[in-house]
């Protein structure tokens, strides 16, 4: 059919209906009613329904337009059935001349007869629905039935039970006619038509599920009555036709119209009916819908979805001692599923009787209904994890089965972590989901785990157990077991620096997974420490697997021992023992960071680690130094020597390590009292390797800030308590002399101050003198005897001769310059309150 | 005798699923609300006998399913419609959000020769629950009615009766007005003339 044409005959149609009702009204509302003449005007517009060129979708257009027009007849034989008396009328219609135009006006009087005071309404209706079957076209038919749903909708009997019987057997009938009338559509016309048949058939699914809207209208009908006598044989109806289209619709209509409590209370026969459905049918789009339902249900009206599970087990209970009773005797229907009152199970059973009786189920399918299941259970039973479980024992079982498509399980792998996430419940999934997971491509696995690990950090959730840690990596399996950074770690130990194919450049996809990965350390805790560092232990185990990139996850570690062991410290509670272990465990992991720097795996990545791997040493020489282990201190700083020597090679790196170092050892207080002669191996090491430096200046920096550590002063705020019998009183700070040897100072700043002058350019030898006169003026506050006014002087002497060669206006030298009079700004102002300073000559 | 002319008002009520359509109509109509969700498929619709100025008027009102997949022969039946009813939901946003595009649903579906004077009435239904579900206030309504072009406003509750009658007051005087301003469009003319036309064929029998 031409869809212009089409159009082009309703435009027609419509037209003549619009003015044969107009004619109609006229003749209605007239001072002398012609009611034959409206008759006849209401026939005339009625023969346009006789048409067979419209589509559905347009003869609903018609149809509209001409129930519009015939609720005109309708009020009008209401207000005047006085003076037309319709039992005749009713007769009197049935010889209009054409079946559909009859059917409609006997229809629409009738429907006025029903509602008037004494009609025999069930004859009435038992007639207009006989007289329906006049008319056999499909498209005809069915519109033709749904005006006489429409029409008596509001005029049904109900008042006693047989005639609730009688109208339920009415609208039943009119479904069941009408669903044959359907069905039959599709076997119409040529078979190339096929296609639109199908589509015309989509269109007309409304008119045959109104019916069913009719009855769940009904407020009479309560959920026993609907089990008893409703469903099962809507249901037979819907298994007979055989026609996908029309189970997969009417079984979401019944879904859809009747409440919620009626579908709980007759799931069984419901989910039995669905295994007997035609091939085609679409099994995952009814169970899904209907799961949706309850669990909007649930959403909706928790208190009282648990009134009616807990009347629905008793009710269960008590059906079920009643089949005990009855046993011997109905042996054969036993053989029905045992069926429990728990939805859960209820749905999980009849997903295995579906695999069992449906092999044409596809994997798709499946995979869908089990999600729906585990969203069911996580909202009608969310403390039930074994559910779950189950679910994914189902599931694993069947993917074993296949080795296609495997992407289509992704939802189901998620659904336990995005649906109402619960932590729990994700550290209760046992091997069941670990090796449902690991038997999916890589990419899904890993995605899934950086999914959960999101959740985990968003949430902050805590893991304070061995078992929870273990899940929870057990959970990020693919991170540990990845075939490419295994790989290249038993390269390159093997094949030691020749790593040409392990580029260490990964994509920023896996950087972002082990990112989150280290952070998932902090959400390691134990109120005891020791405890805590037992968990640290096991979270190191999984992270140690994955290759090189322990280099994302072991600093953060090695962060939580420190953490460790100055909480410990704080409070006192440090045990020896203890702390070997800690030690081991730090150095152990640090060992195996700087193997990948040895090996040359990271290339030039690798000094970044070394430096991260020596600062970490320095934290821990630090804590422990403050903790009072002052020898396993030693050890670390000469540890964080030896991978300065070893591991650092780039001399800008050289230089940053170098300042850690002496802002470290600067910070130490016990190992200086306690062993001075190991500190000051220390710091000569360290003054040392600042004049070894690649470049001058770097040289001559390092060792001027060196001199420091032979000059340890701890300045005292009032409130702080004095232990110390060396506390002196200068002026009227307080400070605690740590360390003060002012001939090393001294020779500190001569050092530099050589190794500034034989900078080859005299602005930089410039700027250098500056900074060593700075760093002599603190000595020399603090009372370096060695560093007296004549030594100033010199140095003064020195600047000011350098900027008289180079010559003041050189703009090379406008930053030296200026900090010079800042600092001659300073010796000024000091000189009001430091009488010494007067001596400092300044021009 | 006199002339009777009958009138019928045409109703169409639009919202997203589960705004209350269903049970605001049954409570205006019956007298009747209940917390079980029966989802409405398709058309349906009640009618209800009413007295307006002292004028006799059946209201046919059309309830509509909030889930657009079961209009399968679509929407014919918004066609010669005197006024439309846009529910939503106060407890929830989304509902809120899609009452303009339900409107222009309906301005495009129904025809309507004049939009900006057909009658629109905005419902915010559920204000029985609780305060701290409660997702549109009485200011964001009043944004959203302004938006609509000041149409009328009713913040009702189909399970304890509240402003139901007041609202439906409403729409039953606009219908009618609306009603009575087309009554003498060219619909009625166009069918004069032609009756002119068509009188001798049809004198025949
Ligand atoms: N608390 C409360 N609940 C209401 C109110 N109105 C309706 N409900 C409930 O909301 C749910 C949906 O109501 P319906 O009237 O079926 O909604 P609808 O708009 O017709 O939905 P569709 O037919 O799917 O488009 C039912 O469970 C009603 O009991 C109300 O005013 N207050
Ligand atoms: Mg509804």
């Amino acid at each position: 059919m031409n869809q212009a044409l089409d159009s082009k005959t309703l435009e027609d149609s419509l037209l003549i209906v619009k003015q044969q009702i107009t004619l109609m009204r006229k003749c209605l509302e007239s001072k002398n009613p012609q009611f034959m003449d409206a008759l006849k005007h209401a026939s005339t517009f009625l023969s346009e329904l006789r048409t067979n060129k419209l589509s559905p979708k347009l003869y609903y257009e018609l149809y509209v337009l001409v129930f519009d027009g015939l609720a005109y007849l309708s009020d009008f034989l209401k207000e005047s059935h006085q003076t037309n008396h319709l039992a005749d009328l009713y007769e009197l219609v049935q010889y209009a001349g054409n079946i559909v135009p009859r059917l409609y006006l006997m229809i629409t009087i009738g429907s006025v007869y029903m509602s008037i005071e004494n009609a025999p309404k069930l004859e009435i209706m038992k007639d207009m629905l006989e007289m329906s079957a006049g008319v056999q076209d499909p498209i005809r038919g069915l519109f033709l039935r749904y005006y006489l749903s429409q029409k008596t909708k509001e005029l049904l009997p109900t008042e006693t039970e047989s005639e609730l019987k009688e109208t339920i057997q009415f609208t039943i009938t009119n479904f069941i006619e009408m669903n044959k009338l359907w069905v039959r559509l599709k076997h119409q016309g040529h078979s190339s038509e096929r296609e639109r048949r199908l589509k015309e058939r989509k269109e007309l699914q409304i008119l045959v599920g109104s019916n069913l809207v009719r009855i769940s209208q009904l407020d009479q009908i309560d959920k026993f009555y609907y089990k008893e006598s409703i469903l099962p044989k809507v249901l037979e109806q819907i298994v007979q036709c055989k026609d996908s289209l029309a189970q997969e619709y009417l079984l979401d209509v019944i879904i859809q119209v009747f409440p919620d409590e009626f579908h709980l209370l007759t799931l069984d026969d419901f989910l039995q009916s669905t295994l007997h459905l035609s091939e085609g049918f679409s099994m995952n789009k009814i169970l899904v819908t209907l799961i949706n339902r309850l669990i909007d249900f649930q959403k909706r009206e928790p208190a009282n979805v648990k009134v009616i599970i807990s009347e629905l087990s008793t009710l269960t209970l008590q059906k079920d001692e009643h089949e005990e009773n009855h046993t011997e005797e109905s042996d054969s229907e036993t053989t029905k599923p045992q069926t429990s009152s728990n939805l859960f199970e209820k749905f999980y059973d009849y997903s295995h009787l579906l695999v069992e009786n449906k092999p044409e189920l596809n994997f798709k399918d499946l995979s869908l209904i089990l999600e729906a299941i585990c969203k069911l259970s996580l909202s009608y039973y969310p403390q039930d994890y074994e559910n779950i479980n189950k679910v994914f024992g189902f599931a694993l079982a069947l993917i074993h089965q296949t080795t296609q498509h495997l992407e289509i399980w992704e939802p189901l792998l998620k659904t336990p972590i995005c649906y109402n996430f619960d932590p729990k419940l994700v550290l209760s999934l046992d091997d069941n989901y670990k090796q449902f997971a690991s038997a999916l491509p890589t990419a899904i696995q890993s995605a899934n785990a950086l999914y959960i690990l999101e959740k985990f950090l968003e949430q902050d959730v805590r893991l304070s157990t061995v078992e929870e840690v273990k899940t929870l990596y057990e959970l990020l399996a693919v991170w540990f077991t990845s075939e490419d950074s295994s790989d290249s770690n038993t390269n390159s130990l093997l094949f030691g620096t020749d790593s040409s194919k392990n580029e260490p450049d990964e994509s920023p996809e896996v950087v972002s997974q082990y990112e989150a990965l280290a952070k998932s350390i902090h959400l390691i805790h134990h109120t005891n420490p020791y405890k805590h560092f037992e968990l640290l232990e096991i979270a190191k185990s999984f992270m140690s697997k994955s290759g090189s990139r322990v280099r994302y996850t072991y600093p953060t570690l090695l962060f939580a021992v420190i953490k460790l062991i100055r909480k410990l410290t704080i409070v006192q509670k440090l045990n020896a023992l203890k702390l070997k272990q800690f030690c081991q465990f730090f150095s152990a992991t640090n060992t195996e960071l700087l193997t990948l720097v040895s090996n040359g795996t990271l290339q030039s990545e690798g000094g970044v680690l070394a430096q991260t791997c020596m600062n970490l040493n320095l934290s821990m020489a630090l804590i422990l130094d403050q903790s009072s282990h002052i020898d396993l201190s030693y050890e670390f700083f000469i540890n964080s020597f030896v991978i300065y020597e070893e591991s650092i090679v780039d001399s800008r790196l050289q230089f940053q390590c170098l300042l850690s170092i002496i802002g470290t050892l600067h910070k130490c207080r016990n190992i200086v009292n306690g062993n001075e002669d190991n500190f000051d191996v220390l710091i000569s090491k360290t003054a040392l390797y600042g004049s070894k430096l690649l470049k001058k200046t770097d040289q001559c920096r390092a060792v001027y800030l060196a001199s420091h550590l032979w000059w340890i002063i701890e300045e005292l705020d009032e409130e702080d308590e004095i232990e110390s019998e060396t506390a002196k009183t200068s002026e009227d700070e307080l400070q605690v002399v740590i360390k003060t040897d002012n001939k090393k100072v001294l020779e500190c700043l001569q050092k530099s101050l050589r190794i500034a002058d034989s900078c080859l350019e005299t602005n930089v030898s410039l700027e250098l003198f500056v900074e060593i006169l700075s760093r002599s003026l603190y000595f020399f506050i603090h009372g370096n005897e060695l560093i007296t006014i004549k030594y100033l002087n010199g140095l003064i002497e020195l600047i000011q001769n350098s900027i008289l060669t180079i010559g003041e206006e050189n703009t090379s030298i406008d930053t030296p310059t200026k900090h010079f009079q800042r600092t001659l700004e300073y010796i000024r102002q000091q000189a009001q309150i430091d009488s010494r300073f007067e001596e400092i000559k300044d021009r | 005798m006199s002339s009777k002319k009958k009138t019928i008002l045409k109703v169409i009520i639009l919202g997203d699923s589960g705004v209350g359509k269903t049970s605001l109509m049954q409570q205006f109509v019956n007298r009747k609300f209940s917390q079980q969700y029966k989802a409405t498929i398709g058309a349906d619709f009640l009618t209800k006998e009413l007295v307006i100025d002292n004028k006799n008027v059946t209201i046919q009102l059309w309830d509509t399913a909030g889930q657009e997949r079961f209009q399968s022969l679509g929407v014919a039946f918004y066609r010669g419609a005197d006024c439309c009813v846009l529910v939503y939901d106060v407890t929830n946003n989304k509902s809120y959000d899609n009452v303009v595009s339900w409107k222009d649903e309906f301005l495009v579906q129904a025809n309507i020769k004049n939009p900006e004077t057909f009658p629109f009435i905005l419902i915010g239904n559920k204000i029985d629950v609780e305060e701290n579900k409660r997702q549109i206030n009485n200011k964001k309504a009043q944004q959203l009615c302004a938006q609509l072009g000041n149409i009328p406003y009713f913040e009702t509750s189909a399970k304890e009766a509240v402003n139901i009658d007041q609202a439906f007051d409403v729409v039953a005087r606009n219908a009618l007005q609306q009603e009575e301003s087309l009554d003498f469009g060219d619909d009625y003319t166009d069918a004069i003339n032609i009756h002119l036309d068509g009188e001798s064929s049809t004198c025949g029998c």
